[in-house]
């Protein structure tokens, strides 16, 4: 089995995003389900450097080793993280084919944010608590999304817009 | 940092769009936002939000009991039963609040709304 290029890249993004996934377990949040989601920087970076695959693996091996690291495999939490990163990776699939001009990091994390909340909710439901009273708490948390996705956006934007000014920086092919 | 497209500009206009409309969707009313629970045979048969203004009918061992609905409040107002204790029950608006009528078999319970009290024994 030989190691390519791109699975270093890979590799090397996924372990970033994995140390800022574990640091921000540590920041207390002020709301269930309210956390700033930097991780989702770096898959934002992956996606619009190296393309939508890339992205996908950076961010599946983030919910893995992430909750290996936190000791939450297979717990709620973890349930909910993953198809919060499932439902943010087809956004991100959706909005890489929106026509027009097409996105830069801001409107894909506003996107994947929304979608990564609204997957959560909707799991926590029907997976955990079928109660309506979860439903009072849509907009405080669609708002957090919406906030924390632009962030997130906008630093992806300056990530990639250093990035994008290294000479020599690797670059896979296609997008 | 990159400016962002016009596209960014959509998308950001349509997510907030979508978050402001969460909030008229989920939070209407604020606090009027209890639940009259109606029960029969000890299974939950019916959930009605006491919001709007309308009258339902619901299903008891006798025949359709009709319950009014007014924002934040409910009562029974035609039962099949003989003594019409439930109707005579009248308004319902704390959380808690609860109204049976045996022969039809159907209870009332307001849910969602603070509780007054944990329990009452007579």
């Amino acid at each position: 089995m030989t190691v390519s290029t791109s699975d270093r890249l890979i590799a090397g993004f996924a372990g970033l995003a994995i140390a800022i996934h574990v640091l921000e377990a540590a920041l207390p949040s002020p709301l269930p389900g309210v956390k700033p989601g930097l991780a989702n920087v770096v898959t934002l970076v992956v996606l619009l450097r190296y393309g939508w695959v890339a992205a996908a693996w950076v961010s599946g091996l983030r919910v893995l080793a992430g909750s290996l690291l936190l000791g939450s495999l297979l717990s709620p939490t973890f349930f909910l993280s993953a198809c919060g990163a499932a439902a943010a990776l087809l956004a991100l699939a959706a909005g890489k084919r929106l026509p027009g001009h097409g996105l830069s990091a801001i409107g894909f994390g506003v996107l994947a944010a929304l979608a990564h909340m609204a997957a959560q909710i909707v799991a926590a439901y029907f997976l955990f608590i079928g109660h309506p009273a979860i439903l009072n708490l849509v907009p405080p948390l669609m708002t957090a999304a919406f906030v924390f996705g632009l962030v997130s956006g906008i630093i992806a934007s300056t990530v990639l817009g250093i990035l994008d000014r290294q000479p020599n920086s690797l670059r896979a092919g296609g997008s | 940092m990159k400016a962002p497209t016009r596209s960014d500009l959509a998308v950001l206009v349509l997510a907030a769009l979508l978050v402001g409309v969460s909030y008229a969707v989920f939070w209407h009313g604020g606090e009027a936002g209890g639940y009259a629970l109606v029960r029969s045979g000890g299974e939950t048969v019916a959930r009605f939000a006491l919001a709007g203004e309308r009258a339902v009918e619901v299903p008891g061992r006798l025949g359709p009991s009709v319950l009014r609905i007014e924002p934040g409040r409910v009562r029974f107002v035609a039962s099949p039963c003989r003594r019409k204790l439930c109707v005579h029950a009248g308004w319902q608006a704390a959380g808690g609040a609860t109204v049976a009528c045996l022969p039809n078999g159907l209870s009332l319970e307001i849910v969602g709304v603070e509780r007054l009290y944990d329990s009452i024994n007579f």
